[in-house]
């Protein structure tokens, strides 16, 4: 059995077994088939749990570590932005959310403002974030596959990307909906197993001294102490900023997060499961310094990038070094820990596409196509369809973006949350006179500003781009984040002010006190949706 | 307090929760929870954004080595950890102590206030 077989052979043992261990513990336990309907009775810590599941993504696993292994400090800059981003969450959203809203993230700004328009906003960029986030999965899945198979060339790459999105929006679709929660929680402890496993295999290689590693690290990257300084992969202030702003800022507007918050009962249990993702997250995170810049003085730059030009699989080639490469050891750790990452992948896309189908099922084709109008069955067809249109989107798009860093690629996923839902929940949640013009206004300037600007920068525009290589791309930076923040901020408050409409005030302060009070909150879950006093 | 009851007479709920938002403890819960979520949010952000920008604009300043190879910008950035770490524990804390009982007493108080006004 050649080395390619016996990997990818073990790598299906695994993936199967960690599917079966969903199921049955998703068969096991009850709640989980209303758990997204109206459950409201998970612990705080499994929530935590599920939190870190659907939150540490490829971009986590795959992206930091290959941004660290190729760049240095530079790649580390993103693991410390995706932790402290669960401050804003925890301070000014988690809680105050739990009390005011119901199934999606529409529901905090349905309370407030006229249903139908905010309600089709917020669906339209909670599938426009989803499906941005989604593209990063599957370009690091086929990476993956690329790797287990020893594919080589272009159209193999798209091959691998098509095959194995298919097959995770098939299993999302079909099999995947009662499982979610429990793909999460099993991935997440898998993660974090894997991950300690490998540190701490990575730091007895260094006589268990990050000094060795450091120096190791720096030497094998042939740059010498500027690897442990920044300025390898950015160099202009404002780009780093930029990118810190999306990072910090946008976990609190990524739709697939905040709806975790509606499955705990009290704020305080909300308050909790931020605490417990706070921890695993940060733990892990913390551990990205031991896989990247173990790779880096392990596996060397030169294999990374064969294996792919963005660095994506240092973290499965460090397994193999580890385990003894050309070994049975080797080919089993590898496959183990693409396993690990298969499964972090498949949580994250099934944790997108239900959050995107659901808030595009629930918020616009109920609310908004058939006014309310309560028909389960052809709900849950319209949630099923959107997901494989999704799914289908988010590949095509990935096998033009393959060869860019997973990572890279979520940090654009989270500026346009960032600059399209962040600056509508803050409003709504703490200024009075925040109206449905400004809500719209803000949530579509963000999103399409957002977006735009991805498209004339320099990573689709110009030399290095897809497009139009022959000139230089309009927009300079990477991430928008520092421009198109600021803009939906903007917009939403421009809309409000300068439209003609009335706040409703006394919905404001009914939101105030049930938001911060849990005041009415649980009567929100059968309450008939009202729509607010009309001016 | 009875104009505001009789201009939304329409819903007893609303009514009544319209009324808990002008009480003098809603005014307190509010002002408390403004006074330290602002604050806290900035203390994270610009220290948070301190890192990016330092290594921006001085990566000379973040590659000094500190002791062994450990330079300024790497425990600079595991400082951001401890940093969120302690925020959240400070925030939990806080919100234990000057949140949730003032929050307890205000819902029961106005459960109260709508189950006599469903009995009138």
């Amino acid at each position: 059995m050649s080395d390619q077989a016996l990997s990818l052979t073990l790598f299906t043992v695994f993936v199967l077994v960690t599917l079966g261990i969903t199921i049955w513990a998703s068969r096991q336990t009850k709640t989980a088939a209303d758990f997204y309907a109206a459950g409201r009775r998970i612990h705080g810590w499994q929530n935590g749990v599920a939190i870190s599941g659907d939150y540490m993504s490829a971009a986590s696993f795959l992206g930091i570590a290959g941004l660290i292994a190729l760049f240095g400090y530079d790649g580390f800059l993103y693991s410390v932005g995706w932790l402290v981003a669960y401050l804003t969450v925890l301070i000014l959203v988690a809680e105050l959310l739990r009390n005011s809203g119901k199934y999606t993230m529409a529901d905090v700004l349905a309370f407030r403002m006229r249903q139908r328009p905010v309600r089709s906003a917020a669906a339209l960029s909670t599938v426009g974030v989803s499906i941005v986030y989604l593209i990063a999965q599957m370009v690091g899945a086929g990476a993956l596959m690329k790797l287990l198979l020893g594919l080589e060339g272009d159209t193999a790459a798209i091959g691998a990307i098509v095959g194995v999105g298919v097959l995770m929006i098939v299993y999302v679709t079909f099999g995947g909906m009662i499982g979610t929660t429990w793909v999460q929680i099993v991935k997440a402890i898998l993660l974090m197993a894997g991950t300690v496993l490998l540190s701490f295999l990575v730091l007895a290689k260094f006589g268990f001294s990050m000094n060795k590693m450091f120096a190791d690290a720096a030497t094998a990257s042939g740059k010498g102490d500027a690897f442990l300084a920044p300025g390898l992969r950015f160099d202009s202030t404002i780009e780093l900023v930029s990118l810190g702003l999306a990072l910090v800022l946008g976990t609190a507007g990524l739709p697939h997060i905040l709806i975790r918050f509606y499955t705990v009962p009290t704020a305080q249990a909300a308050r909790r499961s931020v605490n417990w993702a706070i921890g695993i997250i940060g733990s892990f995170y913390i551990m990205t310094t031991f896989l990247g810049f173990g790779a880096a003085a392990l596996v060397g730059q030169a294999r990374i990038r064969e294996a792919d030009e963005a660095g994506n699989m240092a973290g499965p080639l460090l397994a193999e070094v580890i385990g003894g490469q050309g070994t049975f050891g080797g080919d089993l750790f590898l496959a183990f820990i693409a396993a690990v990452a298969f499964a972090t992948i498949l949580a994250v896309v099934a944790g997108l596409t239900i959050t995107a189908s659901s808030s595009f099922a629930h918020d616009f084709y109920a609310n908004v196509i058939r006014r309310g109008e309560r028909d389960e069955a052809a709900e849950v067809k319209v949630a099923r369809m959107t997901a494989l249109v999704i799914g289908a989107i988010a590949i095509v798009l990935a096998s033009f973006a393959r060869g860019q860093n997973v990572a890279f690629l979520v940090g654009l996923a989270f500026a346009v949350a960032a600059s399209a839902n962040l600056p509508t929940i803050l409003f709504s949640l703490y200024w009075k006179r925040f109206n449905t013009t400004g809500a719209v206004t803000g949530i579509l300037v963000g999103l399409v500003g957002s977006l735009l600007l991805v498209v004339v920068g320099p990573n689709v525009m110009g030399p290095e781009g897809l497009i139009l290589t022959g000139s230089d791309p309009l927009f300079p930076l990477e991430n928008p984040g520092i421009v198109s923040i600021p803009l939906g901020f903007l917009a939403a408050w421009l809309g409000t002010v300068l439209s003609s409409e009335k706040a409703s005030e006394e919905r404001y302060e009914e939101l105030r006190v049930r938001a911060l009070t849990g005041l009415g909150a649980e009567e929100a879950e059968v309450a008939p949706a009202k729509a607010p006093a009309r001016t | 307090m009875a104009d505001v009851r009789r201009d939304l007479a329409t819903d007893e709920a609303v009514t009544a929760t319209e009324a808990v938002g002008r009480d003098p403890e809603m005014v307190e819960l509010e002002r408390r929870h403004r006074r330290f979520v602002w604050p806290a949010t900035a203390f994270f952000l610009i220290y948070y954004l301190a890192l990016n920008v330092l290594a921006g604009t001085s990566p000379d300043l973040m590659g000094t080595k500190l002791f062994g190879e450990f330079t300024f910008g790497y425990l600079f950035a595991l400082s951001q950890f401890v940093m969120a770490f302690v925020v959240a524990w400070v925030y939990t804390s806080w919100a234990k102590r000057r949140i949730d009982p003032l929050a307890a007493d205000l819902r029961e108080k106005l459960q109260h206030t709508r189950i006599k006004e469903a009995g009138e």
